[in-house]
């Protein structure tokens, strides 16, 4: 008896260990990410783009939906601070493999030049549902902070930004992340893997 | 009808009744009229008086001397008056009117005249009539002695032109004294004085009697002499002397001994034959080294001299250009030529001794180009390291270390440059014109002529002013 326990005190670190390593191959960082940093108590709503060309979810609570203005095809807001709005471009054409893999070079240039005061600029690749896009997350005049998710979907250019103040980033950094990764282009696409 | 009477200085050779048929004057014995002139003044055939109507002709068979009317040579023919002189050779010819005859002349001059036969011939002229040696001096000339004056034209003359006439005849007057005292001065036989014809006062003018000048006596020889004697200066221009001598000046002096050109032409150019006799041979000279070779280039067995020569040549010139080339660092021509050198001529001039301190030197200075291309690699500086493996491989064309690192540096400068230009491309894209011209201009910058990137940059560039 005494040796059937010890050898299963053995063997729960060693299953820990499997486990564990298991669930890091097959969930992505960013999935990671949302698990372990979404509000659980956060309800999520879908919005359909009226002509069809996006899908993602959004608070159900809090979050006001805004009319579009200009490029933004969509915008949404909390009245403690956050905003979030979808941004769209028409593309002569559509990317190459190239130059979606030098994205995020230009969506950073193009940044920089038009917000010449940001700092702390980040880019990496990120997969939404809709497929693999580009974020960057900088600082504007030290107040707040923005994300944008730059994807590229057939000639149509998608630029996602949530903007939060600095003070709330830690509570609605989470809840942006989601709404990003739960985009979707066309409404209805399967997710692309 | 006419006759032509044939003067000698004064004295009447001739005298020929024309028939109405030519008359051919010349030298040979076949002619109508013989003047035997010894001095060759006088061609063979010489001139024929053939009648045209009413009047004769003289025409000049293409004689050497000519036939010469009133000072001038004719040609080929021209009209015979009456009465004025034509001259061939020595002689003087004279058309005259015969009382007895039908001649429609210009002038008659009525004569006496005591014929004789011109020859026992008497080939062609139907009376030929001679007076041996008469005088022509002046009107003294009796007729007894059957002399007849020198015919004189009867035409009755204006006086301007009888003042011509005198103007004219005092002027070749004074020409004739003039060579006459040249003639003398040369210690030469005087010419016979000119032939003034003494005339008699035309019976149906009353114009006083006045002297025709003779056309100037024309030395016969003297054109044949000038011929030979300039032909003799041409053969001793062209090394004949014998020749010139024998041929050309020993002629000239035959037909005037005094001639002192000719006497001149003659003793120079025996003293130039006798010179050349008495000019030793030329002793032969010592030979020139047979065909020397120059040290330390072999001439190879069977190789002409010339093509020796060029060889060395060759050589030679290898050995300056590579000694220059590696004086100013151009190690791969350098090394080059002295290793041509050193095929063709081992060791010729330390070429091998060149050719191991060029080589150090190349291998040195290709070290320092790569590594000054590794350390702008590692700065990011492509294409300063690109250069500097460029200038490497420039330096040693051959190096393998210089070749892979320029090629792996121009591979990653094509990568960045295809990133670039992809960012270029996704921003003209997403309609941002300002930044892809941007960029496009970085590409064309980071890269060199002839990189693929370059040329697509520079048609966006293009595309996009």
């Amino acid at each position: 008896m005494s040796r059937l326990s010890l050898s299963r005190r053995r063997l729960f670190p060693a299953l820990a260990a499997v486990v564990l390593f298991a669930c890091s191959s097959v969930l992505s960082a960013a999935q990671l990410g949302k698990i372990f940093n979404s509000d659980k108590n956060v309800k999520y709503q879908v919005f359909k783009d009226p002509s069809g060309l996006f899908e993602l979810e959004y608070p159900e609570k809090d979050w006001k939906r805004l009319p579009s203005v200009g490029q933004n095809l969509v915008s949404f807001s909390r009245n403690d601070g956050p905003t979030f709005f979808v941004g769209h471009v028409k593309l002569s054409e559509p990317f190459t493999e190239a130059e979606i893999a030098n994205l995020p070079a230009v969506e950073l240039t193009t940044l920089k030049d038009q917000q010449p005061k940001a700092t702390g600029f980040k880019s990496d690749l990120f997969e939404s549902k809709a497929g693999r896009g580009v974020v960057i997350r900088y600082s504007r005049e030290g107040a707040e902070t923005v994300i944008q998710y730059s994807i590229a979907v057939g000639t149509e250019l998608f630029r996602i930004n949530g903007v939060i103040p600095d003070k709330q980033i830690a509570k609605y950094e989470p809840i942006v992340m989601y709404m990003i990764q739960s985009f979707k282009a066309p409404a209805g696409a399967t997710p692309s893997k | 009808m006419p006759r032509l009477v044939v003067f000698r200085g004064d004295a009447v050779e001739n005298e020929i009744r024309l028939s109405g048929g030519p008359v051919r004057i010349g030298r040979h014995a076949g002619n109508d009229v013989v003047l035997d002139d010894s001095l060759n003044g006088v061609s063979r055939f010489h001139a024929e008086i053939r009648p045209e109507g009413n009047s004769y002709v003289i025409v000049d068979l293409n004689s050497r001397n000519g036939v010469w009317i009133g000072g001038k040579r004719i040609k080929d023919k021209a009209a015979l008056l009456l009465g004025v002189p034509v001259t061939v050779g020595a002689f003087e010819l004279a058309l005259e009117d015969d009382p007895s005859g039908t001649f429609d002349g210009h002038a008659v001059s009525p004569r006496t005249v005591a014929t004789v036969p011109l020859n026992d011939t008497g080939s062609s002229a139907s009376g030929v009539s001679s007076s041996s040696s008469a005088s022509r001096s002046g009107a003294s000339v009796s007729a007894s002695r059957s002399t007849p004056p020198r015919p004189r034209p009867s035409t009755s003359m204006s006086p301007q032109n009888k003042q011509i006439l005198i103007w004219t005849a005092a002027a070749v007057g004074v020409l004739a004294i003039c060579l006459v005292t040249y003639t003398v001065l040369r210690r030469r036989t005087p010419p016979p004085p000119p032939q003034v014809a003494q005339v008699e006062p035309p019976p149906t003018t009353t114009v006083p009697p006045v002297e025709t000048p003779a056309p100037p006596p024309e030395d016969p020889n003297k054109a044949l002499n000038e011929q030979d004697l300039q032909a003799a200066r041409d053969m001793i221009a062209a090394g004949n002397l014998q020749g010139a001598l024998r041929e050309r000046v020993q002629p000239v002096l035959e037909r005037d001994p005094e001639n002192t050109i000719a006497l001149d032409l003659k003793r120079t150019t025996e003293e130039t034959l006798a010179a050349r006799a008495a000019k030793p041979k030329p002793t032969p000279k010592p030979e020139a080294p047979a065909e020397p070779e120059t040290p330390g280039i072999a001439r190879k067995t069977g190789e002409a001299y010339a093509e020796y020569q060029a060889r060395v040549r060759g050589i030679q010139v290898n050995m300056t250009e590579g000694r220059a080339a590696l004086d100013k660092g151009e190690y791969a021509v350098g090394l080059a030529r002295l290793r041509l050198v050193d095929r063709d001529a081992p060791n010729y001039q330390g070429a091998a001794a060149l050719i191991a301190d060029g080589t150090a030197k190349q291998q040195a200075a290709v070290d320092k180009a790569i590594d000054s291309g590794q350390q702008n690699e590692a700065a990011g500086k492509l294409m300063d390291a690109r250069r500097w493996y460029e200038q490497a491989l420039q330096i040693n064309p051959s190096s393998v270390i210089a070749r892979e690192k320029r090629a792996a540096a121009a591979l990653k400068m094509n990568q960045a440059a295809g990133d670039l230009f992809a960012q270029g491309t996704a921003a003209l894209k997403t309609g941002n014109t300002q930044l892809a011209k941007r960029i496009f201009q970085q590409v064309y910058d980071q890269t060199l002529p002839g990189d693929e990137f370059r040329d697509k940059a520079t048609k966006q560039l293009e595309l996009l002013k």
